[in-house]
């Protein structure tokens, strides 16, 4: 018995002594950049009822960020995520969990500010690599840029970005409401532990109308989450995105700097180089802005699969910003090069591609230069 | 009363003289100070975050300190012996529990008003609003959550050895507002006998997130039409609930305490 305790004990330390080599077989290959995750995703995964139920207890900055960008906005009320998972897949596209009283529809709303057949806020595409017929999103300067952002934040985030601290909207969905993590009265077992926990807590009841206030006081979580964890390039690039939205020059250096400092801390990410791109061109600096977008459009082409279908490394979000970073570069070349200096480049470009249907489109645009197409990629269309 | 009191303040002294208090709030006004010093994009007026660390840090370096303190003065008591000679003088069984609770609230209080001090200060320095009506509520009512977690860690220390009752008290606290929603989430999936256990948890238990009101007091802000607070204070009848609901689950486990106390062979 003694002697084989001492051979495993041997045994052990053999063990513990040659772990310093297992590093070796590590893979060297470097992470390549990337968003990290997408609202969605994000949204998707704190659905989830253990994410529910843990509400900010937290280990990802990430998922931490999440939810308190959710719960900053509405004042502190906790609804939950909007994600209707079930509708996602028998439909193929994410809707939000709202419910609209029986009957409400096109034919019966009154309201005239209210699209029934709007996309709301999640409105992505997942097929844009094969896809030639939704060219409309992406034929202009600024509708890229309303891509990209679509893909960043909820609708929640660009209606609050609009805010000064202390402004609220009266967002009137009359015909919609989600539910909140805190029962309602009615539904509520707990009886006056849960009267309690609703004069208590923040809550609200969801039949009424919600009420966003401004962004800018989640500012320092951003900047503690990329100061905890540097490879959060979501965080850079909300973070920088939020100032940008400030409209005040000041803040537009102050993101330039933010998302400067998450470039030198993750240079493979695209999207860090796009986001650079976008904040430049709102400072006017369209010469380095097109060094930026250019070198999202390298890196990231280095990155998308030749044919650019979705998998584990590559979503239809990073196909989204690719687009809108070889876009951008094509059509900002033509803009201040002319159109053979930005046919070339999105040669060069495809050349480099096995499938890019938005390109293609672009390409035999600028091929005829006499015939102006539906959208306007001939047009000079800064934002 | 006087026992009472000479009991607390003996309390309150060996935890000063102790330095325990000291480390945990300064510590704790460090990371408050740390925050401060922290730039923020150039971005003046920013002060929910602030709110939300500092109040998060002030209610758990309280709460862990009152758990330890209280916790600690029974078993240390019989295990130095120092309670022999107190428990020969008059004073009863009932007496100088009481006064260890009141040295432990009086410690709990020590915490808060250093905090506060140092809150107040940086609130002020920062310039921006705070609802004063919600912050005093807040203190209020953590002030009765440190009461029923004082006498929860009295009962813990006399049921198991001193590590298992800081240990237990801590967990407790700690995943209290994780018990809170799980038990309200799962509810609906969970068999008839799985709803009367659930119901049963949520009432037998100390519900410690119904006393913190700092979301409220860190979400509080004037909206700039109309002038009026997205939060304001709750009104009394919901304060005299709460403190109702705390004041019974104190009593319970102060007489289950003093139960115990009691029936302990010295």
């Amino acid at each position: 018995m003694k002697a084989t305790a001492r051979v495993a004990s041997a045994a052990a330390l053999a063990l513990f002594l040659v772990s310093p080599i297992l590093p070796l077989q590590l893979s060297t290959q470097t992470v390549g950049g990337g968003r990290g995750d997408s609202v969605e995703a994000a949204e998707q995964r704190n659905a989830s009822a253990f994410a529910i139920i843990l509400g900010e207890f937290r280990t990802n900055v990430s998922d931490m960020i999440f939810i308190k960008t959710e719960r900053y906005l509405d004042s502190g009320i906790a609804y939950l995520p909007h994600i209707n998972t079930d509708a996602m897949a028998q439909s193929g596209e994410i809707e939000t969990r709202r419910r609209q009283p029986a009957g409400h529809d096109a034919t019966t709303c009154t309201d005239p500010s209210h699209h029934h057949d709007h996309d709301h806020d999640h409105d992505h595409d997942h097929d844009h690599a094969t896809s030639e017929t939704d060219h409309e999103s992406t034929d202009s300067v600024a509708a890229l840029q309303r891509q990209v952002e679509q893909g960043l934040t909820t609708a929640k985030m660009r209606e609050a970005a609009a805010l000064k601290p202390g402004e609220t909207t009266g967002h009137d969905h009359t015909h919609e409401f989600v539910d909140t993590i805190i029962r309602t009265a009615e539904k509520d077992f707990r009886g006056f532990i849960g009267h309690l926990e609703r004069r208590v807590k923040p809550w609200r009841d969801p039949r009424l109308p919600h009420r966003h206030t401004a962004g800018t006081e989640l500012l320092p979580w951003y900047r503690l989450a990329t100061m905890s964890n540097p490879q959060f390039v979501r965080g850079y690039l909300i973070g920088a995105w939020w100032l940008k939205k400030q409209r005040t020059e000041e803040q537009t250096l102050e993101a330039l700097k933010f998302i400067e400092e998450g470039i030198a801390n993750n240079p493979n990410a695209f999207q860090l180089h796009l986001m650079r791109g976008h904040i430049l061109r709102a400072l006017k600096r369209d010469a380095e802005a097109l060094q930026s977008f250019r070198r999202a459009a390298d890196l990231g082409i280095a990155q998308r699969p030749p044919d650019g279908k979705e998998g584990p490394t590559w979503t239809s979000y990073n196909e989204d910003d690719i687009t809108a970073a070889i876009l951008l570069s094509v059509f900002i070349e033509r803009d201040t090069k002319g159109r053979e200096a930005a046919l070339t480049l999105a040669r060069e470009y495809r050349s480099r591609m096995e499938t890019f249907p938005p390109l293609d489109r672009v390409i035999r645009s600028l091929e005829q230069p006499t015939q102006t197409p539906q959208g306007n990629a001939n047009a000079s269309d800064s934002p | 009363m006087r026992a009472v009191w000479l009991i607390a303040r003996s309390v309150l002294v060996e935890a000063v003289r102790r330095k325990e208090i000291y480390v945990i709030v300064l510590a704790s006004l460090g990371l408050i100070g740390a925050v401060m010093t922290v730039d923020f994009f150039r971005l003046e007026g920013l002060s929910k975050f602030y709110r939300e660390i500092a109040l998060k840090i002030m209610g758990v370096a309280t709460a862990l300190t009152v758990i330890v303190l209280a916790a600690r003065q029974l078993p240390r008591e019989f295990e130095a012996r120092t309670i022999y000679p107190l428990l020969a003088k008059p004073i009863s069984r009932t007496t100088f529990l009481l006064g260890k609770l009141l040295g432990v609230m009086l410690a709990a209080g020590f915490c808060f008003t250093l905090f506060s001090a140092v809150f107040l200060a940086g609130t002020l320095y920062l310039g921006s609003g705070l609802h004063a009506g919600l912050y005093a509520q807040y203190l209020y009512l953590q002030m009765i959550q440190m009461l029923v977690l004082a006498t929860m860690a009295f009962l813990l220390s006399l049921l198991m050895n001193l590590d298992a009752a800081i240990t237990l008290g801590a967990v407790f606290y700690a995943l209290s507002s994780v018990l809170m929603s799980a038990v309200s989430y799962i509810y609906d999936w969970v068999g008839a006998v799985g709803k009367v256990v659930l119901l049963a948890l949520t009432i037998l238990l100390p519900q410690l997130p119904l006393f913190d009101l700092s979301e409220k007091t860190v979400h509080a802000e004037r909206v700039t039409l109309g002038g009026e607070w997205t939060w304001t204070a709750l009104d009394a009848p919901t304060m005299a609930m709460l403190t109702a609901y705390g004041a019974v689950f104190a009593a319970v486990y102060f007489g289950l305490s003093l139960l115990l106390f009691r029936r302990k062979p010295l």
